[in-house]
């Protein structure tokens, strides 16, 4: 062989290899035992909600000469809700839209929280080019419909919870007609309207009547929320006799029936921009770990760029489920999820899965302002402090594993500091066993 | 030409160009791979201290938040607690402590729970106890020089500050890991380098091994063998090296050859030319010199090779070497001796480099010794003309001014004035008949008119007349061998000779002396001797004699009315006519002149 083609051919190996080697260098792959890459993990722990089954009014009102009426049933308000929905708002600088003498009723929707525009345009249809809108900072959490006094147009005035912020809007596609045979055909009743510290709340100006619900419950395993909150379940260890779960960025625990889930290693800032009310609920929706029926409860927002806190408590008929235990037991009807930097960065919420079974011992609950002077006369619970006023179940937390009912009381709470108390307690607390329910007849 | 050593060798230093190549590459991947990697590993561990931290931190908020809101009036309850989250935690962490907004620490890992209740002193808990984020320090342990990873992360619960975590965690086991890769890496250097050190000893003999051909090949042609040829193996740079390099060395042999021949060519010329060369270095010291100038100078070259020319020729003390650059005349040197006269005339050339700095010089040397002495003979041949021919003149000048004068008017003086300005020309026409017959002697331009003569016979006759005039009381003496002794003579030419040296024997015989006339037979040869009884000629005279002009005592010759031409012209015809002459003289005790003459032993 010539000695050229020799030296070609050698070269030719040399660069072959090095080539060979640089890539293996590049591309690097350890000769790990093989394992199946298309492997699943299940992170659908229940169901899915639309946004509006979430995001939902808990009150219909109707003011008129004679004051305010209102209906807390669920499927009522639903109806007129979907009927709201139908329509398309537009904002409108005509400030005199409100302020109208005129006898038509107003109907109103009020929604057990703020929402932010946001999460308002997913419930509402506003109009698409109203760019103004969309910049909004407002925070509304109820909408009254009214016609305007020439009976041609309808308009609709968005408030904020004390009232004081207001959004003007006209409303196309509703016919008022429809809105008020609704109102004809459901039963209202007289409701108080009261000043809290920071809301404006209607409250029952008569007894309230409920029972007591008996509900079975399953406990949901810690672990099955492992795939839905680490990124790398094969990386989760367990501590402290699996109640508590980590990778060492992230833990997860188990706290009585509570989960409490943290990723405080956020420090990314470049994340997308998302409200933290559609992001939760487009998050829960992923993982359908929506158990049981919840409603929007309120947002936290921290910055523009969606860091926030939204929270969804459970609902029982046409009432919130309240935990006035100790803390983290608050969680057992309430499911709260922190963002930053667009990652889930605190999650906390039951792990009960409720199924109702029916209800049990009617219960009278006094009328709102009975409520609220019984607390300002028999407690040391400051009523100029009180942020929130309403009726809900209280459940408390299971102690015994034999028993796998619980049971949801009725009762008036109050929000202060934003925790929930009870009345009940609080009177209790004052008055030895004393409280605001009468006994069940 | 000694063999390259293995370390001077080009193979050697490509090896070594090629390792310490690789070597520079390895260290600058190893000082950024290893830095990088130290970044990322120590970024990395920080990383998940920091998030192991904020989880503890996070635990512990929860446990205080849990605590207060289960047993408010129980402190207790809430230090147990936060233990409670400080323990079973990662063994490798050194300490940790919660401590509050008080500076005091509320709760510490296992190892450090006397600390519990005291009030901290660390200057990081200090400055960052009011802190809302998450703060990072890389210590060394003053103590142990355990290097240290120092976090320190903020406490909340709900959501207000109550105080700060501290975490520290050695970084020993990443410098060990680290430290590991670092091994691995001089490791896969040295592996590396070795290869790379085999791989280019193989590789860099293609590219030797044509050098050290062209290494024999340039050893063979500096023995003289042109007939080897570099093998072109490739057509790369060295291959076309090695053609050229087969072009230059055909081409050198071909120059060789030409200039073999011109140097035997020149060699030739300086062997066989007749006039010597010596060439110098340009200090003027010998390097060459052909035979000529060794027998010119009567040296031998190898004793005088080396040496300065100025001592060879002599000349030291009248020139530099500097003179001899720009000397542009000839010089004449006399290294005549004691017996022999030796004239010569040198001249000198400078020669010069391609780039006109002077080398060295050239000399070239001529024998003028003959020419020299022509010369002399000839510039003495005119003054003894003018000499000879003024004499007369002025001695007939004088007279003639004497008459002139008077003296015409006393005959006898005027007789006597006549008959000296008489004899004064006659010796005049003597001196200028001689002369002519001199140049035609000289100039071949005469013819001799050979005859048989009875030699004895001739001699006699001519004795005889002599007897019959002579005036002086003078005795001829006859040694005549009996028999017939015949030469072929021309006998006018013969007869003037011998009559000029017996005229001379005359001239110069005392009165009473004998003058001998012998005449003896040679071999084929006869001899004849002249003697007689004067003062006789100085030895170192004896060879001048026969000169034209000269005279041992010329006042007394020219007296005697002589030219100083006789014996000249003796000697010319007697060597006319193949015969020889010669002069024998003692001091005061007479000359006697010899000359043979070739016998003609044809039959009597």
């Amino acid at each position: 062989m010539h000695r050229e083609v020799f030296k070609s051919i050698l070269l030719g190996a040399l660069v072959l290899a090095s080539v060979t080697m640089t890539f293996n260098i590049l591309f690097y792959k350890s000769d790990f035992e093989n394992y199946n890459p298309n492997s699943t993990k299940r992170v659908a722990i229940a169901q899915a909600r639309n946004i509006p089954e979430v995001i939902r009014p808990n009150l219909m009102l109707e003011h008129n000469s004679n004051g305010e009426f209102g209906q807390n049933s669920t499927n009522q308000i639903q109806r007129v809700y979907t009927l709201l929905r139908q329509s398309i708002f537009r904002e409108s600088t005509n400030y005199t839209i409100g302020q109208g003498t005129n006898n038509n009723p107003h109907y109103t929707l009020v929604f057990p929280a703020p929402l932010t525009i946001d999460a308002l345009s997913k419930v509402f249809s506003f109009d698409d080019n109203d760019k103004s809108l969309t910049r909004s900072k407002l925070l509304i959490d109820r909408v009254e419909v009214f016609s305007s006094p020439n009976g041609r147009n309808v308009n609709a005035v968005f408030y904020s919870p004390d009232e004081r912020s207001k959004l003007y809007t006209t409303v196309d596609h509703l016919n008022m007609n429809n809105l008020k045979g609704l109102y004809v055909d459901t039963n209202l009743h007289p409701y108080d309207r009261q000043a809290l510290n920071g809301k404006i709340v209607y409250l029952p100006d008569n007894k309230t009547y409920m029972y007591s619900e008996i509900s079975y419950y399953q406990r949901l395993s810690l672990e099955e929320f492992i795939p839905i909150l680490f990124t790398d379940p094969d990386n989760v260890f367990p501590s402290r006799g699996k109640t508590e779960y980590t990778d060492s960025e992230r833990q997860m625990e188990r706290t009585n029936n509570v989960i409490q889930f943290v990723n405080p290693g956020i420090t990314s800032s470049s994340g997308q921009k998302q409200d933290p009310i559609i992001g939760s609920i487009e998050w829960m929706n992923n993982f359908k770990i929506w158990t049981d029926n919840y409603i929007y409860q309120g947002v936290s927002l921290k910055n523009s760029r969606g860091d926030g806190t939204a929270t969804f408590r459970m609902t029982l008929g046409n009432y919130m489920v309240f935990n006035t235990e100790t803390y983290p037991n608050w969680y057992l009807s309430l499911i709260e999820l922190s963002w930053k930097s667009g990652e889930l960065s605190n999650y906390r919420g039951t792990l009960l899965d409720l199924n109702p079974v029916g209800g049990q011992g009617r219960i009278a609950l006094d009328s709102g302002k009975e409520i609220l002077d019984q607390l300002s006369s028999n407690t040391n619970v400051q009523v100029k402090k009180i942020e929130d006023l309403t009726i809900g179940y209280e459940l408390k937390n299971p102690t015994s594993d034999s028993d796998q009912s619980i049971s949801a009381t009725p009762d008036w709470f109050y929000k202060i500091g934003g925790r929930w108390y009870s009345v009940t307690s609080a009177l209790m607390n004052a008055r030895g066993i004393n409280s605001g329910k009468e006994t069940p007849s | 030409m000694n063999k390259v050593g293995f370390f001077k060798s080009i193979q050697f230093k490509m090896v070594l160009i090629y390792t310490l190549l690789i070597l520079l590459a390895m260290q600058l991947i190893g000082v950024y791979f290893s830095d990088r990697v130290k970044t990322i590993t120590l970024d990395s561990f920080e990383k998940s201290l920091e998030s192991q931290s904020q989880l503890i931190s996070w635990n512990v908020g929860e446990a205080i938040r849990e605590a207060r809101d289960t047993n408010v009036d129980d402190p207790n309850h809430v230090t147990d607690q936060i233990q409670n989250q400080l323990m079973e935690l990662d063994n490798n962490i050194r300490e940790v402590e919660v401590i509050d907004e008080n500076t005091v620490i509320v709760a510490a890992d296992e190892k450090h729970e006397d600390v519990v209740g005291k009030r901290t002193t660390n200057r990081l808990i200090i400055q960052n106890l009011s802190s809302n984020v998450t703060n990072k320090y890389r210590r060394t342990d003053h103590k142990s020089g355990e290097r240290v990873d120092i976090v320190t992360t903020p406490i909340k619960v709900d959501n207000q500050h109550y105080g700060i975590l501290y975490v520290e965690k050695s970084f020993e086991s990443v410098y060990a890991q680290l430290q590991q890769i670092n091994q691995i890496l001089a490791s896969a250097t040295i592996f590396a380098l070795l290869v790379t050190a085999v791989l280019g000893f193989f590789l860099a003999r293609t590219i030797t091994r044509p050098l050290v051909q062209m290494q024999r090949q340039v050893l063979a042609v500096s023995q003289g063998n042109f007939t080897r040829k570099v093998q072109m193996t490739e057509p790369d740079e060295i291959g076309q090296l090695a053609t050229s390099f087969n072009n230059m060395t055909m081409k050198l042999r071909e120059a060789n050859a030409t200039t073999e021949s011109e140097r035997r060519k020149l060699k030739s010329v300086l062997t066989y030319m007749t006039d010597g060369v010596i060439a110098t270095d340009r200090k003027g010291n010998v390097i060459l010199m052909n035979n000529r100038a060794e027998q010119l100078l009567g040296v031998y070259r190898h004793d005088v090779t080396g040496n300065s020319i100025l001592d060879l020729l002599k000349i030291r003390k009248e020139h530099k070497i500097m003179d001899l650059y720009e000397l542009t005349d000839s010089i004449v040197l006399d290294f005549s001796t004691d017996d022999e006269t030796i004239l010569l005339r040198a001249n000198f050339s400078v020669v010069k480099k391609d780039n006109g700095i002077t080398n060295g010089l050239i000399a070239v040397i001529h024998d003028v010794t003959e020419q020299e002495q022509v010369d002399m003979e000839r510039r003495e041949f005119v003054a003894n003309v003018s000499h000879e021919l003024r004499t007369p003149l002025t001695t007939m000048k004088s007279y003639l001014e004497a008459l002139q004068d008077g003296a015409v008017e006393d005959a006898a003086l005027a007789t006597k004035f006549l008959g000296v300005t008489q004899r004064e020309t006659e010796r005049m026409i003597r001196l200028v008949n001689d002369l002519l017959q001199l140049s035609r002697l000289d100039s071949r331009d005469y013819k001799i008119h050979l005859e048989r003569t009875e030699y004895v016979e001739f001699c006699q006759s001519i004795m005889d007349r002599f007897e019959m005039s002579k005036k002086q009381n003078i005795e001829f003496v006859r040694y005549f061998p009996r028999g017939s002794f015949y030469v072929n003579v021309d006998r006018d030419k013969l007869t003037q000779v011998i009559d000029n040296i017996l005229s001379n024997a005359i001239k110069y015989s005392p009165e009473g002396g004998t003058i001998t006339f012998r005449i003896t037979r040679r071999g084929r040869n006869i001899r004849t001797m002249i003697s007689d009884q004067g003062v006789g000629i100085p030895k170192e005279n004896l060879p001048k004699i026969f000169n034209r002009f000269y005279r041992v005592d010329r006042a007394r010759s020219r007296k005697l009315g002589g030219t100083g031409l006789g014996l000249a012209i003796a000697k010319e015809m007697i060597e006319a006519q193949g015969g020889e002459i010669w002069a024998e003289s003692d001091w005061n005790r007479g000359t006697t002149i010899h000359f043979v003459l070739p016998l003609d032993r044809r039959d009597n």
